[in-house]
């Protein structure tokens, strides 16, 4: 009950900025985390596909739970999008792609 | 067999309950030492085991500990929406529940 | 959010759970529901009801009526009856899937018959997870999904007491502490069937919500889905001779021989009457618990010669086939089918009794006088999507009843009267007081589903008794169901109608995430 009665702007403003955070912040990761695995696990590739989306959701959801937990709303953004930039390099890297 | 499980599952609900002393008073009017706590809980614990091998038996490795689960569930939730209305029948369905077991087991 | 991690998964389990507390009852209500998705569909054909197996299950009849009404098709597919679908289905196909090209045969007479055209159970199965919006529903449905799995974790996370409180009921206490105690004990003890049917829910359709995976390793979601179920290559081209089709029978028999007694479910024959025919045989879904990977028997249509078995045994895809198979639990015989129908009523209770927790909250905070409007519309809300859902339902199984059968577009008009049903149950909720509202429609839904036996006199089919009589189990179930529910109905609006306003307190509650924990 971050809010609680004040309800003032600022503080809407967090929230929607967490919200935000953890819809698009986490679906980046959490899609960028089935790519990277898609490519790099050591097994077949249909199947580092499938193993990769199964994933992809718990991370989702743990993501959502982050964007609510961080001590503030930017917190909730950089611990997003430190993971996502690292996945996303991950992903860019010549000569890694299986 | 299946409803052996869920009758199996029900009694080690109850067990379960009986072992916790904020339950015992309206159950059975009265408190219970530590070593019949520790004796319930173990028993009920046996039951909800048994019940598992139960629904092994009726549905095979695969099915089974679905079946098990979704006992769990059913028997767990119909225990606690009735035991305050109507705990000393709650008690006489898990003896009777108990008793019946293995005879369902038998016939199915 | 600066008061610890878990106030504020308390503050994201109330808001997030409330924002999506309508969508998640619906998609749980028909989610339930579709359990009894074909024993549904057979109750609302009535013309269906006589239907019996027998013999060799139709396939000589299925056959001549093949060769007869689509001689010159690409493919022939029959579906065999099964325990819980008693018709024969005969599709042909030129290419492209056609509705209207199919035969419903009555397995014992190999008479044709002609079924109603009707949305049946699978209206309830499409509108959980798509709310009959395409795409557009599938992402509303998955942004309510993800927000279910993490309340079920943020809800563990902020229950202080979960062996403490597991067997705790007070219905004697103030209504949000009784109302509290119903939806952790509930979420409690249903939580190992809510986290999977919410996961493996959000997996069903992974190839549309998370494409990423595929598409770095550059595959499309045909074959994604390919991939997962072992589907044969398609067969070679036409041979262009013609040559009589081998019997069918010997082979189904070698089928169930090889899969250990399993049942096949379907058979498709590829260029029938061609000398390249080529039979398929597939298993009967629900043998194993896992779903979309049933193994398919391949053989030649002119000699019957076997020319592949193929079983899908790759870890991953056996995992999503478990995943998606614990889902639709077609695995489940009628015992368990039962007891995972009430387990997603749990998951209904769970969702319905968190929206009454916060709105007595809120009541017993602020009072029953002070009605803010936000307050008053969510309440309204409550009404339509908890209690309008189940008049609804009702209103759906009436037109199924009433509606004229020659009538063009039928399963459009029912649905049309689902929705519409529903639609006006909100201004009803909006106008009305709280309680009389719910009443109302509890009861409304209870006195139609009370009358649904009597229904048979528009349709012809069976009668309750006579499919009683007769040991016919869904169509005697669902009208058996109806009266259960009505009653339950009907109960709920009495109970809710005796329930005195919550006097206005003085005195500030505990703030609710307190409560909640």
């Amino acid at each position: 009950m971050t809010t609680r009665r004040d309800g003032s702007w600022r503080e809407r403003g967090a929230v929607l900025s967490r919200l935000l955070a953890a819809l698009l912040g986490g679906y980046a990761v959490s899609a960028l985390l089935a790519a990277v695995l898609a490519l790099h696990l050591p097994m077949e590739r249909s199947e580092a596909v499938l193993v990769g989306t199964m994933l992809s959701f718990l991370v989702y959801a743990l993501a959502v739970m982050w964007a609510f937990a961080a001590r503030h709303a930017l917190r909730a953004w950089t611990g997003l999008l430190v993971p996502a930039l690292l996945l996303a390099a991950v992903l860019a890297a010549p000569g890694w792609t299986a | 067999m299946m409803l052996a499980a869920l009758m199996l599952v029900y009694a080690g609900w109850m067990a379960l309950c009986l072992a916790m002393t904020r339950h015992q008073r309206p159950l059975l009017q009265r408190e219970l030492g530590r070593r019949a706590s520790a004796l319930l809980r173990a028993g009920g614990a046996s039951l909800l085991l048994l019940g598992l091998a139960a629904a092994l038996c009726a549905q095979g490795w695969q099915i089974g500990p679905v079946a098990w689960v979704a006992c769990l569930a059913v028997s767990g939730i119909a225990l606690v929406l009735t035991l305050p209305y109507r705990p000393r029948a709650c008690l006489r369905f898990a003896g009777l529940a108990l008793a019946l077991a293995p005879l369902l087991a038998a016939w199915a | 959010m600066k008061q610890g991690f878990r106030q504020s998964m308390a503050w994201l389990h109330t808001w997030g759970g409330l924002l999506c507390t309508w969508l998640l009852f619906a998609v749980f209500f028909a989610g339930s529901l579709s359990f009894y998705r074909e024993e549904l569909t057979l109750w609302m054909q009535p013309e269906l009801h006589q239907a019996q197996r027998g013999g060799d299950d139709g396939l000589a009849a299925a056959l001549a009526v093949l060769q007869q009404r689509a001689p010159q098709a690409r493919s022939w597919t029959i579906a065999l009856p099964g325990p819980r679908d008693p018709v024969i289905e005969a599709r042909w196909s030129h290419g492209k899937f056609d509705r209207k090209a199919v035969v419903v045969l009555d397995p014992a007479t190999g008479r044709a018959l002609e079924p109603r055209e009707t949305v049946g159970g699978s209206f309830f199965r499409n509108f959980h997870f798509s709310l009959m919006l395409k795409r557009t529903g599938y992402w509303i449905v998955g942004v309510a999904t993800l927000m279910m799995l993490v309340a079920l974790i943020t809800g563990v996370v902020i229950h202080k007491k979960i062996f403490k409180d597991f067997f705790t009921f007070r219905p004697g206490k103030s209504r949000p502490r009784a109302w509290l105690d119903v939806h952790n004990a509930t979420g409690v003890m249903a939580l190992p069937f809510l986290l999977t049917i919410t996961y493996s829910g959000l997996l069903t359709l992974a190839y549309v919500y998370m494409p990423a995976g595929m598409i770095a390793a550059g595959i499309d979601s045909e074959r994604f889905l390919g991939e997962i179920s072992p589907r044969q290559e398609p067969p070679e081209a036409r041979g262009g001779k013609p040559a009589t089709l081998t019997a069918l029978a010997p082979l189904l028999e070698q089928a169930r021989r090889h899969w250990q007694g399993a049942a096949p479910g379907s058979v498709t024959i590829h260029h029938p009457g061609d000398i390249a025919a080529v039979i398929d045989v597939a298993r009967r879904r629900g043998t194993g618990i896992t779903a979309r990977i049933e193994p398919v028997m391949r053989f030649d249509g002119v000699t019957g010669r076997l020319i592949a078995a193929q079983e899908q045994s790759a870890a991953g895809a056996v995992t999503y086939g478990a995943m998606y198979g614990l889902h639709v639990a077609w695995f489940a015989e009628p015992f368990l089918r039962g007891l995972l129908f009430v387990m997603g009523a749990m998951g209904c209770l769970v969702i319905a009794s968190g929206a009454v927790v916060w709105g007595a909250k809120r009541r017993e905070q602020h009072g029953a006088t002070h009605a803010a409007a936000g307050y008053r519309a969510a309440e309204s809300l409550n009404v339509a999507g908890i209690a309008g859902m189940a008049v609804a339902t009702a209103v759906l199984l009436w037109a199924n009843r009433l509606l004229p059968v020659e009538l063009a577009e039928r399963a459009l008009a029912e649905r049309q009267w689902f929705f519409g049903a529903w639609l006006l149950c909100l201004p009803h909720a909006l106008l009305r007081p709280r309680v009389a509202a719910w009443r109302e429609q509890l009861w409304l839904a209870a006195i139609l589903l009370a009358l649904l036996p009597f229904a048979v006199r528009f349709s012809g089919g069976l009668s309750l008794p006579q499919a009683l009589l007769q040991g016919r189990g869904a169509v005697a179930g669902v009208e058996l169901a109806a009266l259960a529910f009505a009653a339950l109905l009907a109960w709920a609006g009495h109970r809710i109608a005796s329930v005195k306003p919550a006097p206005p307190r003085a005195r500030r509650a505990r703030p609710l995430s307190e409560a909640a924990a």
